[in-house]
């Protein structure tokens, strides 16, 4: 899965501190979504999407080998 | 999603119970040099002890509870099972003459360590766990 959670906080000019504050999640989170080490469930990814004020599939995406 | 977990507090509550019953028994044994066998009941009281406080420690909330928390105690859940199964069968048939396992302490306490060590590791990003 593609995970370009990183692009679009840095494009919002966040800090990891900053958007996992207005997600309500620890920074540890943040660092092992951006690191693609946890997928986060689909309140969390709204949660992302909402605060960067993009859509959930800006942020993750479908790759061909997800679909195997 | 609000965990069922105990206070924070306990952490320090757990970590200190688990020490002193540690090192308690350590330090009376070399005061007193008693025989193992009039020990063994104060060594039981000990090891029940220290597995309530690890017991606490485990059982208490983190500083941030979230979904990425509750995904790294599940998997250290998982793994010190699976461990705790594998070091079971090690000991009951894995030495010479099928010695059986005669201290659920033993199991006990290593699934906690793995658990414990687990879930620090998977909480640090050290260890992606797929």
């Amino acid at each position: 899965m593609v995970n370009k959670l990183k692009h679009y906080r840095e494009q919002h000019g966040f800090t990891q501190e900053q958007l996992a504050t207005a997600v309500g999640v620890s920074r540890q989170s943040i660092i092992s979504i951006e690191k693609g080490q946890y997928v986060p469930t689909t309140l969390l990814a709204l949660k992302l999407a909402s605060a960067l004020k993009v859509t959930v599939e800006n942020i993750f995406q479908l790759e061909k080998m997800d679909w195997k | 999603m609000q965990s069922r977990l105990l206070r924070r507090a306990y952490k320090i509550v757990g970590l200190t119970l688990f020490s002193l019953a540690f090192l308690v028994p350590i330090i009376l044994g070399l005061i007193n040099q008693e025989p193992w066998e009039q020990t063994a009941f104060r060594r039981q009281v000990a090891n029940s002890i220290m597995l309530f406080g690890l017991l606490l420690f485990m059982l208490s909330r983190e500083k941030v509870e979230d979904e990425f928390v509750d995904f790294c105690r599940l998997r250290a859940f998982r793994t010190a099972l699976i461990a705790g199964v594998i070091y079971f069968l090690q000991d009951a048939f894995g030495t010479l003459g099928g010695n059986l396992v005669d201290s659920s302490f033993g199991v006990l306490i290593m699934q906690i360590a793995v658990y414990v060590v687990m879930f620090y590791v998977l909480k640090a990003g050290l260890f992606n766990g797929k």
